[in-house]
């Protein structure tokens, strides 16, 4: 078909088992795939595709429940450049592309009839797969990973969390745009000769039929996939004796997540994941006999420690000739940066945003900010997040795990910094309801008062069950709420009750 | 819980033959051709090592 080493493929298709043929045909050949989010509007799509610029573009078609063929012709129209349009799993032909099935056919029959593939060489520092960050704080990168990058990171999370060459189940439900799903939940398994047990999309009740009927043992989710399993009504029914380990990562979760997970499963962890890291680098281990111990206290604490391949440091921002910043010393809070082969080759087309990642010396600035002690790696924040008030600097994540405790009446929140003439930025929360709960600003502000003064917020957002802005991997979405903080601040300030005509005691 | 700890020597010494995705799938096709590498959930498909490095090679 023409296609050659360096080129792209783009996919848009669910986690099945003709998609990860594909890919791994690609790797043989040294062709990138770059899968994306099925839940991509048609102008996402049609960006990733003009970023990439890819020699094929495979999708789906058209079916009873779905219908692809006006993100084709809209595709068609933007992108003639697409060399190849392949069509999976459609009831009938679309101008244009080309069907996989035929594609597999004809591969059959060169294969049958022993034609030598050509296959060309590859090395392990040759780009792979291309995925896409999830935008919680801006547009979608699309992070370049090598095979090196990727099998490193395998090595590390099969050895320290699925047992090695074992052969472990594993249920892979995370999207195949995500290094949760890819190089996580799927490389990792085959790395130990394990077997991926496939789910084409995430669905609850589904991922527990398919741990009960397939003695699935290792499973590896978000926190929200695990609330929506737990949430089922059935839950109790399921049989999950076959699970050996279950693992969250994204983001912090409460001592009653980390309760209910560890009788989830006998052994349980969690770390820190970067997709331009090809995924886990940091890990921390409990097993259920130690629950109420130090053990489940480092879990809920940190995100436990690093690897020697792929060590971490805390250190001083980047410098202006994009050289590292100094290191800081044990406890000091600074920014959250790894060196090694886990490092990704780069954002596709776009070197000034990979010379703000990886320094000139090769360290990654992951863009957290945090701190190592003798647990580990603890977060405290995002760095373009921190709030700056009163010359403090506030990390959102502390003002909003205060005000999570609040376990009965809140069921997630947001802290935003908005612009504040008096104090620079003013700390507004965006608190999510549980269904039924009552609560109000004046129960929020009591609540406070256990924060420091300047870590109050000053202004409450109050939202029904499921209306805080989440991304597609179900973290809070900071830019979305960032603008309806805004959009509601800018009211405040027009019947001038924010800046110099309102503060707060 | 002890984490076990990997190495930059660990990865070239005792994982050679991993370094690339698709090695991966070599190694594993020759040392248990028949075990399942991809299961579906719904039964309908089962991929053994072998039959997922061949079939690789001919789309590739």
């Amino acid at each position: 078909m023409g296609f050659a080493k360096g080129d792209f493929l783009v996919t848009l298709l669910p986690f099945s088992v003709d998609h990860i043929l594909l890919e791994y045909s690609c790797f043989k050949i040294g062709v990138i795939v770059a899968p994306l989010d099925l839940r991509l509007s048609a102008a996402e799509v049609i960006r990733a595709l003009e970023i990439l610029r890819p020699r094929g573009f495979v999708s789906l078609g058209f079916n009873a429940l779905l219908d692809l063929r006006p993100l084709w012709r809209a595709v068609q129209e933007r992108c003639p450049w697409i060399q190849h349009s392949i069509v999976m799993d459609s009831e009938d032909a679309i101008p244009g592309t080309q069907s996989f099935a035929s594609i597999a056919e004809a591969a059959s029959r060169a294969a049958a009839s022993a034609e030598s593939p050509i296959l060309t060489e590859i090395v392990e520092d040759d780009g792979a797969l291309v995925i896409f960050t999830t935008g919680s704080t801006g547009s979608p990168k699309p992070a370049l990973l090598s095979h090196r990058n990727i099998t490193v990171q395998n090595m590390c999370l099969c050895g320290a969390f699925f047992g090695g060459d074992r052969g472990t189940r594993t249920l892979v439900n995370l999207p195949p745009s995500h290094v949760g799903g890819q190089t996580e939940a799927m490389m990792s398994t085959f790395f130990g000769g394990g077997t991926a047990v496939l789910l084409e999309v995430f669905d609850a009740g589904r991922s527990l039929r398919a741990i009960a009927q397939h003695r699935v043992e290792i499973l590896g989710q978000i926190p929200a996939m695990f609330n929506l399993e737990w949430m089922l009504k059935d839950y109790d029914r399921h049989d999950l004796s076959s699970l050996k380990f279950a693992a969250y990562g994204g983001h912090a979760v409460s001592r009653a997540f980390v309760d209910q997970l560890a009788a989830m499963s006998p052994v349980i962890g969690t770390g820190l994941g970067l997709t331009e890291a090809a995924g886990w680098c940091t890990y921390v281990l409990a097993s259920t006999a130690d629950c109420g111990s130090s053990d489940s206290e480092m879990i809920f604490a940190g995100l436990g420690v690093d690897m020697p391949i792929y060590p971490c440091t805390i250190r001083q921002p980047m410098r202006e000739d994009g050289s590292a910043g100094d290191e800081l010393p044990s406890g000091e809070i600074g920014h959250v940066c790894f060196r090694g082969p886990q490092t990704f080759l780069g954002y596709v087309n776009d070197p000034v945003a990979t010379a703000k990642a990886i320094s000139r010396d090769g360290f990654l600035y992951t863009g957290d900010l945090g701190y190592k002690d003798v647990a580990g790696l603890h977060l405290t924040g995002r760095e373009k997040w921190v709030i700056k008030s009163f010359g403090y600097q506030i990390f959102p994540g502390d003002v909003e795990k205060h005000i999570c405790a609040l376990t009965e009446k809140v069921a997630n929140c947001v802290v935003v910094g908005v612009a504040h003439e008096v104090v620079s930025e003013a700390v507004v929360a965006m608190v999510e309801k549980k269904a039924g709960a009552e609560l109000n600003s004046r129960e929020l502000d009591r609540h406070a008062r256990g924060l420091p003064t300047y870590m109050r917020p000053r202004h409450w957002i109050i939202l029904e069950a499921g209306q805080i802005p989440l991304n597609r991997i179900a973290k809070p979405d900071y830019v979305r709420a960032q603008e309806m903080v805004r959009e509601e601040i800018a009211q405040l300030r027009a019947r001038g009750e924010w800046d110099s005509g309102f503060v707060k005691a | 819980m002890h984490v076990p700890q990997f190495t930059l020597d660990d990865y070239e010494r005792d994982f050679a033959d991993r370094h690339l995705l698709h090695g991966v799938v070599a190694k594993w096709a020759k040392a248990r051709p028949e075990a399942i590498a991809i299961l579906s959930t719904d039964g309908s498909r089962a991929v053994t090592w072998s039959e997922f490095d061949r079939l690789t090679t001919a789309l590739a």
